[in-house]
């Protein structure tokens, strides 16, 4: 069957197979020991409709249901081929490394649904993945925002609607980080001149490792939904509705995905740069992908372990968090065992600095739009490089923020509010210099740049809105509240929905040859950056007029009913505006015009090459000789693909006999 | 590969690169016997191939041919390159004018120092031409074999006017956002904690209307005065930075946070202070309701926060052991608390509005978090004063089901139960259920008598109706008062 | 093993360079998540630690290091080839290694029975509160560590009696090595965590 030469259709069989055999596995142990397979026995599965019967048929066997959920993605990785070679080497089999498509005879486009090395292609695989997981995202917004039209509408079950809001929060953190990996995978590569990542095999299954991980969050929403919002907090995720373990495992997955691939990304850069290109030449998206990296490296590991520890408490009574649990030993601070507040701890040590992971790769993809649309340097290269590395560091320091009114120390309320404030110094750095590349520029208006400029607009008002929420006093005010939630989706969208629509656009023509509908992509910008406008502050206007946030439902008195059909309305808007550019890109670009190499006259590596790119992008080596960013400077050069005779002779990276 | 690396002395060797023979010849001419012309081409590619047999000391390449303005001179860092000086010039009569002035060093820290010092390399560009003004001096790392410029873009007063422009747009556009968001209409206040909150407020928006003004403006300027024009062509103006720029936008924002941050140390204080006189008030949360004690007053289990103006109130906030996380929050009071599992915690708030308000539950807290609501009265010192003998005085068995009727609501069990009939809820509907048979999952049946309704909120998972799952929380038991109890009962009696 | 297809990148000597340095970034991250659970312990224990029995921590935490040892040995044999040395060397290891599991799983956890069913834990349960909760998520994922050390030791022994690996290529050897010396390092910062800080409070079962 030809289906099954497709990787992705061996992956959901072989994980099927897995899920399978781990919840056999954990049944199997149970019977054999004594025990009933139900774990609950006071759950009964209510067979009044399919949904009901999948939403409760599952909840008695939840050990079971977690072992299964942890075979499925061994199962998956192992049916979509992404650990077959390693299994070779264990065996001492040697595995010849190769680009272009594994299977001889099959076309280009099976190559996105396998296992393949390349960079490029596996950049393509985070994107696509993203812009799905974007979708079903937005599809969620839309139900529960008609909901929150107008005040004293439930249609939709809590429970539902508490699923639904959990759900979308995290399937847009996974969109994002897939945006992300994206990003770095196509570009980091490409701008340093080097023809793949350093580790290729790890790179494939950095991304696969995403899809188990996606499917089991998202199946989360069947089998009992979780009523926590995306951020889990125990006591109430640990006795949440069965979806919560999905939740967990999902997260668990995306994570892995995170370290592995950023590891990627600080090896290439450290190790695999062009001759010549110092670290103060590299374009500067790299050094934001570089000081993202750094916090993915580390921190998601904090999300995986808080996880963990209320998947144990769920499963094996390990009271981490559990107040009201058995006592060992009486510890005078609190009454009985475990500590809510220390999830919060763990939990945000990862999430904040995860903030920054969202956006520092869109804030280096404005930076690097804005020099080639203006026709002049990046103003204040260096101190942009820094600002991403500053940022990445300050945003280890700040995590209790999120935690102001948790119940926490209080002595400890004043230093993380200082730290918080703190990280507007470095952020300001960044947007001084975009505004410096403007000036005195001679600027074009494409797409990619609008998006660029739209970006900067919108993330304005989600870096204003910070500090309000930085000082404790008005924290108490507005945590918790449609302000926060305000915030941070100018901060999302400002930080990664625009640039990283800008990036699709700028590199649409490269990676393909052809050249997007540019009236349809200003279409797109204009519906768009109004509409979040407008989405953005009806959010903040709502939330500091009495609307919390993570409720399906506000009162009449509250007075907010047409702000919160503004702010619908303007979700709608936004949701059609992507099915756009979705449209131009996917649809409308096969028979479109081919563009040239360098449609942008770019500087950049990457547009000396013909588009769509060779397979090996770079024939030769590129030898850096310039600056990234001079334009203006009539004759001054970046990069030089020097034959290969004289690359000895130029001393830069190459020391000359290894 | 012998190079002239001393200024003076050995005569110069020169390579003439240009496609006009006129000029070719000129220059030659002109140099004389300044250096000594070893080659004159046409091509950058003759200029590669002859220096590298001949490795000449300075290269005069034609300004005016246009396909030898690349001045991609990488292929001149060929091996020995040692002071290579590469001029652009043009020749018009006998008048030489060099336009830019390049050096390429091989080696030598020496020949770095003199081209930092933008010294001249040596004598023979000077003798026979005019200089222009400006032109840009090329560094070498000699370890790396790249040029650089030196020049860092100055600032040049051609911006003047624009900033002048910009400026006063920015204070006018400052000014109209800074009124704007101040005149935003507020929620109302009801608390002296209210009031802080809302001065801090203030100050943020007053920040941020400037800041929105000062990048929002200079954004939009530049988008239209630095646009390019239908019909032009070259690039923008080139400027890499300016250091004193950089400084200034970073040491002005940090001292503005630290500002920002004493502020709010100050402003944190005074609103968590201790208060003389603190009247103490017991919050529970719990799934999905709220009950009030007043120890000092000797009141328990009140379903409505009563509060007298004007006196501070000291919340000890606490959820019950195996419950979850709720958060404190009356929006008119601006401050809010979460309440902990097995983590007491503490809000302080003097309320100085009389009024109805409402607390809401403020953090998420499963099924009933959205109607996990209480009211809130702060009454003058009589009304108040007659509530509290009101609640210590015994309630007529009438009452107890319009207290019941309230208590449907108070007590969360409206966020499951209907009173309209409607089969479809999470539990079952009040609506007749006082002396219905009961069907249950185990197969038995009962009579909905007053003893099974005590049994079915005390214990709700000891029996549970076909049709429903076994969700309802377990805590009743602690959180409702023996009148509490009776109160529901007696309202559903009155549900036919 | 090639990044690509250029020559820069395709030496043996630089693909191990990068190697080790992904590994490096790997015990990094494997760093956060240690660390996070050292903090846990201090947050809900405080000052105190559970009343366990001193001695069979002590033995396994003797085998752990010997094993350690032992994998450092290997590693010199291999790099001088001296392959018997190597492949008992890693036995040894890996048997060592076996006994520390082992025995946190059957002596320090243990297995009780209550009430007709099979329990975990005899001095201490998953379920004594946070002292049981911290006690197994450490040990319990510091044992998967020593586990996946295990059968990565056997794999290489493995691979190295059927003639891989030399004293100029035997990457595959020091990766397991730094790895099993990481897991040790972990178990240096662990044990006196869980069995010698603080003081010992509750009681056993």
């Amino acid at each position: 069957m030809r289906v099954l030469k497709l990787g992705l259709v061996r992956g959901l069989l072989g994980g099927i197979m897995g899920w399978l055999f781990g919840f056999a596995l954990v049944i199997g142990a149970r019977l054999a020991l004594g025990l009933p397979a139900k774990w609950n026995p006071n759950l009964v599965a209510d067979t009044s409709t399919v949904w009901r019967f999948l939403a409760t048929a599952f909840a008695p066997y939840e050990p079971a249901m977690v072992v299964g959920a942890i075979f499925f993605a061994i199962g998956f990785m192992i049916g979509v081929g992404a650990v077959t070679d390693w299994l070779k080497w264990a065996r001492g089999i040697e595995t010849p490394f190769h680009h272009g498509a594994r299977i001889p005879g099959t076309p280009e486009w099976a190559r996105y649904f396998n296992v393949d090395y390349s960079h490029k292609v596996i950049g393509v695989q985070y994107g696509i993945t993203g812009i799905l997981l974007l979708g079903v995202g937005g599809t969620l917004a839309m139900i529960f925002r008609l909901q929150l039209a107008q005040p004293e509408l439930n249609f939709v079950q809590p429970d539902a609607f508490n699923t639904m809001i959990s759900a979308h929060g995290m399937i847009m953190i996974g969109a994002i980080l897939l945006g992300v990996g994206a990003m770095s995978n196509y570009l980091v590569p490409l701008m340093i001149g080097a023809n793949d990542m350093a580790f290729p095999r790890l790179n494939a299954f950095a991304f696969w490792i995403n899809v188990p991980g996606a499917l089991l969050l998202s199946s989360a929403m069947f089998i009992g939904g979780w009523n926590t919002g995306w951020t889990g907090y125990p006591p109430l995720s640990s006795q949440a509705p069965l979806g919560v373990q999905y939740f967990f495992l999902g997260v668990f997955f995306i994570g892995l995905s995170s370290i592995l691939g950023s590891l990627n990304v600080i090896v290439t850069t450290i190790t695999m740069r062009s001759p010549g290109m110092s670290l103060f030449r590299m374009p500067i998206f790299v050094w934001a992908a570089f000081a993202t990296s750094i916090i993915q490296l580390t921190a998601t590991q904090l999300i995986g372990l808080s996880f963990l520890m209320v998947l144990m408490q769920r499963i094996m009574g390990m009271g981490f968090f559990d107040p009201g649990g058995p006592v060992w030993y009486e510890v005078d601070k609190w009454v009985g065992g475990g500590n809510p507040i220390l999830f919060q701890h763990l939990f945000w040590f990862y999430s904040h600095p995860a903030v920054y992971v969202f956006i520092l790769p869109g804030l280096g993809i404005i930076s690097e739009l804005l020099p080639v649309f203006s026709r002049k340097p990046l103003f204040g290269y260096k101190w942009v490089a820094m600002s991403s590395m500053a940022i990445a560091l300050v945003g280890f320091l700040v995590w209790a923020h999120h935690m102001f009114v948790s119940g926490m120390s209080n002595f400890l309320r004043v230093p993380f509010m200082m730290s918080t404030l703190l990280v507007a110094v470095p952020t300001g750095v960044k947007f001084f210099s975009w505004l410096g590349t403007l000036w005195g520029g001679r600027i074009e208006y494409k797409t990619p740049m609008l998006f660029a400029l739209g970006a900067i607009s919108v993330f304005l008002i989600g870096g204003l809105t910070g500090p309000p929420l930085g000082t404790v006093a008005t924290d108490m005010n507005l945590t918790d509240t449609y302000f926060v939630v305000g915030h941070f989706h100018a901060t999302m969208f400002g930080g990664f929905v625009f640039p990283f629509f800008a990036a699709l656009y700028y590199w649409f023509p490269k990676a393909t040859g052809r050249m997007y509908n540019e009236r349809l992509g200003q279409l797109h910008f204009w519906l768009m950056t109004p509409a979040f406008w407008v989405m953005s502050l009806g959010q903040i206007f709502v939330g500091t007029h009495g609307m919390r946030r993570r409720i399906a439902s506000y009162e009449f008195e509250l007075g907010i009913g047409d702000a919160q059909m503004m702010v619908t309305i303007a979700g709608f808007v936004i949701f059609t505006s992507v099915l756009i550019m979705l449209a131009n890109l996917f649809v409308l670009s096969w028979r479109a015009q081919r563009a040239g190499a360098n449609p942008w006259r770019s500087r950049g590596l990457e547009w000396q090459v013909p588009s769509p790119m060779p397979e090996m992008t770079y024939a030769t080596t590129p030898i850096v000789v310039g600056e990234p960013y001079d334009y203006g400077k009539p004759g001054s050069t970046y990069v030089q693909f020097a034959p290969a005779p004289l690359a000895p002779a130029l001393g830069a990276g190459v020391t000359g006999g290894d | 590969m012998t190079n002239a690396s001393t200024p003076s002395g050995a005569q110069q060797t020169a390579l003439i690169v240009s496609a006009h023979p006129l000029f070719r010849e000129g220059i030659a001419r002109l140099l004389g016997d300044q250096a000594q012309v070893i080659g004159s081409v046409a091509s950058w590619q003759e200029v590669q191939g002859l220096g590298l047999v001949q490795a000449p000391d300075v290269i005069i390449v034609d300004h005016d041919s246009s396909d030898l303005q690349e001045k991609d001179l990488t292929p001149l860092l060929w091996p020995d390159a040692d002071d290579l000086r590469v001029i652009y010039v043009t020749l018009s009569g006998d008048k030489m004018t060099v336009h830019e002035r390049h050096q390429v060093a091989g080696a030598g820290e020496a020949d770095l120092l003199r081209a930092l010092k933008g010294e001249r390399p040596g004598a023979s560009a000077r003798s026979t031409q005019e200089t222009t003004a400006s032109q840009p001096i090329y560094t070498v790392q000699p370890s790396q074999g790249r040029m650089e410029r030196m020049d860092k873009g100055t600032d040049k007063p051609k911006y003047t006017r624009h900033f002048i422009v910009v400026s006063a747009l920015v204070a006018v556009v400052a000014i109209i956002s800074v009124i704007g968001l101040l005149a935003v209409p507020k929620f109302p206040q009801a608390s002296t904690q209210a009031l802080v909150v809302d001065w801090l407020m203030d100050l943020h928006l007053g920040v941020i209307g400037i800041l929105f003004a000062l990048v929002m403006v200079f954004m939009l300027y530049s988008l239209f005065v630095f646009r390019r024009k239908p019909g032009e062509e070259g690039d923008g103006d080139h400027f890499e930075g300016n250091t004193k720029l950089e400084i200034t936008w970073t040491v002005v924002p940090l001292i503005t946070v630290l500002i920002f941050g004493v502020i709010g140390a100050v402003t944190l204080a005074e609103v968590t202070a201790a208060q003389d006189d603190e009247m103490t008030v017991n919050v529970t949360a719990f799934s999905f309701g709220w009950q009030f004690d007043y120890p000092e007053l000797g009141i328990e289990k009140a379903t409505t926060l009563n509060l007298p103006v004007n006196q501070p109130v000291l919340f000890k906030l606490r959820s019950l052991d195996q419950d979850v996380i709720h958060n404190f929050y009356v929006a008119e009071f601006r401050v809010k608390q979460d309440l902990v599992p097995g983590v007491p915690t503490q809000l302080r708030v003097t309320p100085n509005v009389e009024g109805a308000y409402r607390l809401r539950c403020n953090e998420l807290c499963g099924t009933g978090h959205t109607n996990m609501l209480a009211p809130v009265n702060v009454l003058n010192e009589t009304d108040f004063t007659a509530w509290v003998a009101e609640q210590k005085a015994a309630v007529s068995p009438e009452a107890l089901a319009e207290l019941g009727a309230g208590l449907h609501a108070s007590q969360g069990c409206i966020a499951c139960h209907n009173v309209s009939g409607d089969p479809g809820g999470v539990g079952p509907t009040w609506k007749g259920l006082f002396g219905s048979t009961r069907e249950f999952t185990d197969g038995t049946s009962q009579v909905a008598d007053e003893e099974y309704l005590r049994n079915s909120i005390l214990n709700p998972t000891s029996e549970i109706v076909t049709g429903y799952a076994p969700v309802m929380p377990a805590n009743y038991a602690d959180v409702l008062s023996e009148q509490q109890l009776d109160a529901i009962i007696e309202y559903l009696k009155t549900l036919e | 093993m090639a990044a690509g297809t250029d020559t820069l990148h395709d030496s043996y000597q630089w693909q191990t360079r990068t190697n080790r340095l992904g590994f490096w970034l790997f015990f990094l991250s494997e760093v956060f998540i240690f660390g996070g659970l050292l903090v846990a312990r201090f947050f809900l224990w405080g000052g105190t630690r559970p009343d366990l029995p001193q001695i069979p921590p002590l033995l396994l935490t003797v085998a752990l290091l010997l094993s350690s040892f032992f994998m450092f040995r290997a590693e010199m044999a291999i790099a001088t080839d001296d392959r018997k040395t190597f492949t008992r060397s890693l036995l040894l290891t890996a048997v060592l290694g076996s006994i520390f599991f082992l025995g946190v799983m059957f002596v320090e956890w243990g297995f009780t029975v209550e009430n007709g069913q099979l329990v975990l834990g005899n001095h201490i349960k998953p379920t004594d509160g946070v002292y049981g909760a911290v006690f197994y998520g450490m040990t319990g994922l510091h044992a998967l560590h020593v586990i996946s050390g295990v059968i990565g030791i056997l794999l290489v022994w493995n691979l190295g009696r059927k003639g891989h690996f030399s004293a100029e290529r035997h990457w595959g050897v020091e990766a397991t090595a730094i790895y099993w010396h990481y897991v040790d390092l972990v178990w240096v910062f662990f044990y006196p965590a869980l069995y010698l800080i603080g003081t010992a409070v509750g009681h056993g079962h």
